[in-house]
Order: structure tokens, then C-alpha cells, then sequence
């Protein structure tokens, strides 16, 4: 048996405040892929989302070094899809991220020829959704990409972003409905 | 109907359709009231997840991999006290002649630093530690290196090994963005002489129980993977550099043996620095090396450094109405999205 599948994050988290690089490892490769994803879909391009993924491992490594045994990080998950949260935001802060425009899509996007909402639904792929999900507000966009994107349960990603899980279907039930207007919305102009 | 109910009669359509496999009708079918809705908000729901489902690159996780622990190592070091001390002039001459670091050698070394920081400053330490090979103080830098490894034990001496060889990594590339392709080679020499102790350290190391030298031989696998697909990307990065050219591949060679021929499984090479093949023990198919990247002069940037505010610990306050949350320590749950999902786009 593989010792490191089953090793908790909380053992890995305290194992790095003590400075092992091996337990960080660990947690590293357990998150990057959901963490990568999580940033990919809120940039605008794969070089920004490489570049504050990366960025938010070294703080988060940084601040788990700076803390005591003592002052254990309740909610690793929650804290790191912080840390990646505010790196976006610091992004943005310094690059005016583009607005999302319907007209860029491609065009047999947009005009199937019946006009059905399942043809242009079905035509998007990840750039466009990426687009289509900053149009959208901040909870409503780490919903979606947690829950449909991450393939998080409402329980995790009402985890992962520390609110109740009543308040994610609720938000959840709003992006779903907003993403399908701001889909649906040049196809029927 | 409110909002209210809505949202839970959504919530609970999506779990009928992702954890019990319902369709849209099926799921549908227990709300016909709000069946209009409810379809097209499910079917969005549908969209979503026929997108593929986005990976890093393999390239990008292996290079982070390696520039998160040059941070890891850099930012240790500096938390560390660092000795603050003068080289000794011995040390200056060259260093040809240190790794195997024989017990007279070592204290040499540890005397004539100690003399030296009774006789002066210590500024030299510390403008050395941004040293590149070639510079006046590179030999300072490598002798603090040696004096350190001269106060560890054994298997900490691996940890500052490794650590030095991935800090050789930073400086060549360092390096070629200079173009100082001549100091390169100097890299490259203190490169292999750093890989050469390293594998003697590991071959003479004695562990308490197997598990604990398992551990330490896949951290080293891990780590020397990493450094060969670095130096592939080193060599590309200086491909016309015909001298340099032939000296990454015995890097990269020598790197490749050192993960390939693990101490316990019989097909070692007769001595870890000569790159005349495998001899007897071939690579075993599932130890290749890694793949050459694309893109050779992808020095990965930083980010930005301007947040030092890595985000508030959720629950240790700020956080405002949410509360607690519902723990979740699994660290699982990722990536399961998908019913016919994967691949990349």
C-alpha cells in the first residue's frame, strides 16, 4: 500500500510547518490540478493561470512556514482556494481582465441553423465559458467552477469556500440561471 | 414558489442526475411544476459538463515542481542563521579536490574559515550567496556549501545536496540568460561533482528500517527526474552552443543513471560519473527520462510578488456571516466530475 494516498492533509499540513518539502509535495500535487482549474477559468490566458498557480503554492508555503505547530489551518482547502481567489483579484487589480464578448465567438456558434439554446450550449468549449463566466459575479463564478468544473459536491464546495451549504445552492441555482441568459441571449436577439 | 424552494428543488435535481444517474427528464419528472425551468437550467448544467476538463501542462508541473522547491530551499535558507564568516584562502585557489571531502580537507576548510572570520568581516559570505560560477566569489560560495555539509549528518547531507544541485540548475540558467555560456561549464562541473556526492552519500547511507529508505530513494528519484528534464531544457536553451551541447547530454546522462540505478537493485553502473552507458543493468522500460519540452526558454515567470497577503485563513475571522463551514479534510473530491469527461482540450 502506497503510505502517501492515504496520509490526511492535516498530517501533510503539519508535517510542512515543521519545513518538510516531501509533505508539502504531497499537498501540492494533490491540489494542483483543482487549484490550476480553479484560475484557469477566472484569466484570461493558460500563462496567467501557470503563473498564479504557481505563485499561490509559494505563499502558501511561505505562510505555513511562518506559523507554529500551534496555529493549525483549520480548513486547508478553503484557505488555499483563498490564497488563489486573491491572487486573481491581485491579477486584475494590475490587468484589466477582458470583458466578454458574444460577437468574438464563432460564428456557427452563435447562428446554428435551427437556433436551438441546446446548439449554442452545446458548440462552447472551455475558453468560452471562461469568457462567459466573468461575466458573472464573483460567488456565482467559484460556484460553478467548483461544483461543475472541480466535480465538487455541494458539501466540498460549500467546504472549499467556507460558506453554508444552503447559501451555495442558492448560488448555485443564480449562475446556473444567469450563465443560461448570457448564453442564450445573442441567439435570441 | 420562492426563489427559496427553487434553489433546493435545482440542488436536488443535480444530485438525482450526478449521483444517481437520473436523466433530465427523469429528474425532471418529480418537479412538473417547474418542469420549464428546470430543463433548461439542467441542460446548461449538461453543457458544462461536456467540456473537457482542463490539466496543467505536463511541462508546467514538473517545472513548477522544480521552481517551487528552488523557492522552498531559498526561502529555508535565508529563515536559517546564516555563518557569517570569510573564505579561506585556501578554498579560494580552487575546489577541485573537496566533495570527497576527506576528514583533514574538512577541517582545513573549517580553520581557515574560522581564521579568517576573526580577521575580518563577514560581508563576503554574504555577497557571495548570489554568486555565479566564474565569479571571484563563486569559490566562496561553494566552500560555505562544503562547510555545511561538513556540520550535517548524513541524511541531511542528501537534503543539501540535492539542494545545491538544484541551486547549480538556477545558476546556469541564470547563466545562458546572460549569455555567459563559459561559466556554464563551470556550472555544469560543480553540477556533477554535487550529483557525484550525492550518490555516494545515498550509496553509503545506512537507514534505521526499509521504509525510511524508500522514502529517501524515491524523494531523490523524484528530485534527479526533475533535474534532468531541467537540464534538457538548459540544453535546448543553448542548443547552439556546440561544446555546451555535449557536456549537457553527459549531465543529462549522468542524472538519468542516478535515478535509473537505485542502490538497491543491482544494475549500478561501475562509478556514477561516467557516462559510457548503462553496462549491465539497462534502464528498465518504466524508468525513462522525461520528455523533452517544446519550449526551451520558458523560464516560467514568478507572478507577481506584490501580494503579501496570502489570504486569510477561512474561520479565523474576516469571513463575515459564513461561519465555519463543513470541515472537509479529505483533500479528495477533484476531478470527479465527469461522466465521459477527460482528456484535454
Amino acid at each position: 500500500m502506497n503510505s502517501k494516498e492515504i496520509r490526511p492533509d492535516q498530517e501533510l499540513i503539519q508535517r510542512s510547518i515543521t519545513g518538510d518539502q516531501e509533505a508539502y509535495g504531497d499537498l501540492y500535487e494533490r491540489y494542483l490540478d483543482p487549484i490550476y482549474r480553479y484560475i484557469y477559468y477566472r484569466v484570461d490566458t493558460v500563462e496567467e493561470a501557470e503563473d498564479l498557480t504557481e505563485l499561490v503554492f509559494i505563499k502558501v508555503w511561505q505562510d505555513l512556514r511562518s506559523r507554529s505547530a500551534k496555529n493549525v489551518v483549520r480548513n486547508f482547502k478553503a484557505w488555499l482556494y483563498r490564497v488563489a481567489h486573491n491572487q486573481v483579484v491581485d491579477h486584475y487589480r494590475k490587468h484589466r481582465p477582458e470583458q466578454f464578448d458574444l460577437e468574438e465567438l464563432p460564428a456557427e456558434s452563435l447562428n446554428p441553423a435551427p437556433g436551438t439554446e441546446e446548439a449554442v450550449l452545446g458548440k462552447i468549449d472551455s475558453r468560452m465559458l471562461a469568457a462567459a463566466l466573468r461575466n458573472l459575479e464573483e460567488p456565482a463564478q467559484k460556484v460553478i467552477i467548483l461544483r461543475f468544473l472541480n466535480g465538487m459536491s455541494h458539501a466540498e464546495t460549500a467546504a472549499a469556500l467556507d460558506l453554508k451549504e444552503g447559501h451555495v445552492r442558492v448560488i448555485q441555482y443564480r449562475a446556473l440561471k444567469h450563465l443560461r441568459e448570457i448564453l442564450n441571449e445573442e441567439n435570441h436577439d | 414558489m420562492t426563489e427559496r424552494s427553487n434553489h433546493n428543488i435545482l440542488a436536488d435535481c443535480l444530485d438525482r442526475i450526478e449521483q444517481s444517474g437520473e436523466s433530465i427528464q427523469q429528474a425532471v419528472s418529480h418537479y412538473p411544476d417547474h418542469a420549464e425551468e428546470l430543463v433548461g437550467l439542467l441542460r446548461t448544467f449538461e453543457t458544462l459538463r461536456t467540456i473537457d476538463v482542463i490539466y496543467p501542462e505536463p511541462e508546467f508541473k514538473a517545472a513548477s515542481r522544480a521552481r517551487l522547491l528552488n523557492q522552498i530551499i531559498a526561502s529555508e535558507k535565508t529563515s536559517q542563521p546564516v555563518p557569517v564568516t570569510k573564505p579561506a584562502p585556501l578554498r579560494l585557489i580552487g575546489r577541485k579536490h573537496t566533495r570527497p571531502r576527506r576528514f583533514a580537507m574538512k577541517w582545513l576548510i573549517v580553520i581557515g574559515l574560522i581564521i579568517s572570520t576573526i580577521g575580518g568581516g563577514g560581508g563576503a559570505a554574504i555577497a557571495a550567496a548570489d554568486a555565479l560560477p566564474g565569479d571571484m566569489l563563486y569559490p566562496v560560495k561553494t566552500s560555505l556549501q562544503d562547510l555545511e555539509l561538513t556540520f550535517s549528518d548524513d541524511v541531511h547531507d542528501i537534503d543539501l545536496l540535492l539542494g545545491n544541485l538544484l541551486g547549480n540548475l538556477d545558476e546556469m540558467q541564470q547563466l545562458a540568460a546572460l549569455e555567459r555560456y563559459a561559466d556554464i561549464l563551470v556550472g555544469l562541473e560543480e553540477y556533477e561533482e554535487n550529483l557525484k556526492a550525492l550518490i555516494r552519500k545515498r550509496d553509503r547511507i545506512s537507514y534505521e528500517d526499509a521504509g525510511s529508505e524508500q522514502s529517501m530513494n524515491n524523494r531523490i528519484q523524484q528530485q534527479l527526474e526533475i533535474h534532468a528534464h531541467l537540464l534538457q531544457q538548459l540544453e535546448l536553451q543553448t542548443q547552439n552552443q556546440l561544446r555546451l551541447q555535449e557536456k549537457f547530454q553527459q549531465a543529462i546522462q549522468l542524472t538519468e543513471q542516478g535515478y535509473t540505478y537505485g542502490p538497491n537493485d543491482g544494475g549500478k553502473p561501475d562509478e556514477p560519473g561516467t557516462p559510457n552507458g548503462p553496462g549491465p543493468g539497462e534502464p528498465q522500460g518504466t524508468q525513462q527520462g522525461p520528455n523533452k519540452p517544446e519550449d526551451p526558454g520558458s523560464g516560467g515567470g514568478q507572478g507577481e510578488q506584490g501580494n503579501p497577503d496570502p489570504g486569510n485563513e477561512p474561520g479565523s475571522g474576516g469571513q463575515g456571516d459564513h461561519g465555519a463551514g463543513n470541515q472537509n479534510q479529505s483533500g479528495q473530491g477533484e476531478g470527479s466530475s465527469g461522466s465521459g469527461q477527460g482528456g484535454k482540450p
